[in-house]
């Protein structure tokens, strides 16, 4: 009986099973100020992800492998990378930056990519870029931003897990405008 | 300990949970055809109440969901107006002629929304039916009313399809009606003067 009544609790607050997450919305907030900026039209080249920083990270051994209380919680797009690939586009699209013959192509490399929905009274998602931005082949921008974003979570996985599925893509839109918002990649974009 | 085994039990049978979900539709399918934008400088208005007011409607077995009707389906709206014009605002205060001549906006938006929902799920809490009801009425830089219309979206999961998104049936209720408004404010000529 003692057995059961555990399981009772564990089943509560755990749950196995595999969900994807939402599908990538732009952030309006960034456009306005995108569009305003005068900026040249841009392409999007490859997300990929570093196997030797993926080696020394202790934190994480692979970026394109989320879960959320046991479940596994994949990517609408195939792989996580993909997911900042596609965030990217849309975000530049909706900001009518985006032409696949610029001579201008912005690129990256995930370094981290976190999503712990665990807490019983917060969850955390924190990501990791190196963007790249090349002017006809040439290296013109390279910096690592990064985003954190926190939410009210629960003791229970019918609440915590939804909460923590619906919150990633919060963190992904905050690592874009993060990067929108840096003088030095807009100046890059003119 | 068997009073309080079925103690627990009988409180998990009883008690109804209320679930978060979200119910932004997926913005990509938001999309018109051509590049022509209707070059006007629009504002819409969502009062900070509504947009922090979060609503419970029925989810299945029992229990309720919860969400943010305007604060979530207004990247639904911003989609919509972004793409149909050449610049969206914001605006943090009351549609006035005053207001929108000192902002220079040619047309402001002003949305109006109601949801419901219900499951036919015994044991599971997601919805799979679910209906939002969309009124928007829009004005011109002197104040006047010149353009109003009402939609409704009604969208549905299996249970199968909402196991994987809990949100599924209310993404494709706010999708249908937001992709109404989009081709009846593509094609509006109210705006077009």
């Amino acid at each position: 009986m003692k057995k059961l009544l555990v399981f009772l609790f564990i089943s509560l607050f755990i749950s196995g099973c595999s969900t994807i997450a939402p599908k990538y919305n732009t952030d309006f907030n960034n456009i306005s100020h995108m569009r305003k900026a005068k900026l040249n039209p841009v392409k999007v080249g490859a997300i990929t992800k570093d196997i030797t920083v993926q080696e020394v990270n202790a934190v994480q051994s692979d970026v394109d492998h989320l879960t959320v209380r046991g479940g596994t919680y994949v990517s609408p797009y195939g792989s996580f990378t993909a997911y900042i690939e596609e965030a990217l586009k849309q975000e530049l699209e909706d900001a009518r930056l985006l032409d696949k013959n610029s001579e201008i192509e912005v690129s990256g490399v995930l370094l981290k990519n976190i999503l712990d929905g665990s807490g019983t009274s917060i969850g955390i998602a924190e990501i990791e870029v190196r963007f790249v931005v090349r002017k006809a082949g040439d290296v013109k921008y390279e910096k690592i931003k990064k985003a954190r974003h926190t939410w009210e979570s629960a003791f229970a996985g019918a609440v915590a897990i939804p909460k923590a599925h619906q919150n990633y893509p919060i963190v992904v839109q905050k690592l874009l405008g993060s990067l929108f918002s840096d003088p030095e990649f807009m100046s890059v974009l003119r | 300990m068997r009073k309080l085994f079925f103690s627990i039990c009988l409180m998990m049978m009883i008690i109804g949970c209320a679930h978060p979900l979200i119910i932004t539709p997926e913005l990509q399918s938001l999309k018109k055809t051509g590049n022509d934008y209707i070059k006007a400088k629009v504002g819409y208005y969502i009062s900070p109440s509504d947009r922090e007011n979060y609503v419970y409607s029925p989810g299945g077995g029992g229990d309720r969901i919860y969400y943010y009707p305007y604060k979530e389906l207004e990247p639904a709206l911003q989609k919509v107006l972004y793409n149909v014009f050449e610049d969206v605002v914001r605006l943090d205060l009351a549609i006035t002629p005053e207001y929108l001549k000192a902002n220079e906006i040619n047309y402001a938006f002003l949305p109006e929304i109601t949801t419901d929902s219900y499951s036919d799920g015994i044991f599971t809490w997601m919805p799979t039916s679910f209906t939002v009801n969309l009124s928007c009425k829009a004005f011109s830089q002197d104040g006047k009313l010149i353009w109003n219309r009402k939609y409704t979206g009604i969208g549905n999961a299996t249970f199968s399809e909402s196991s994987k998104d809990f949100g599924l049936a209310a993404k494709r209720a706010g999708q249908q009606a937001f992709s109404e408004m989009l081709n009846d404010l593509a094609n509006a000529k109210e705006f077009r003067r």
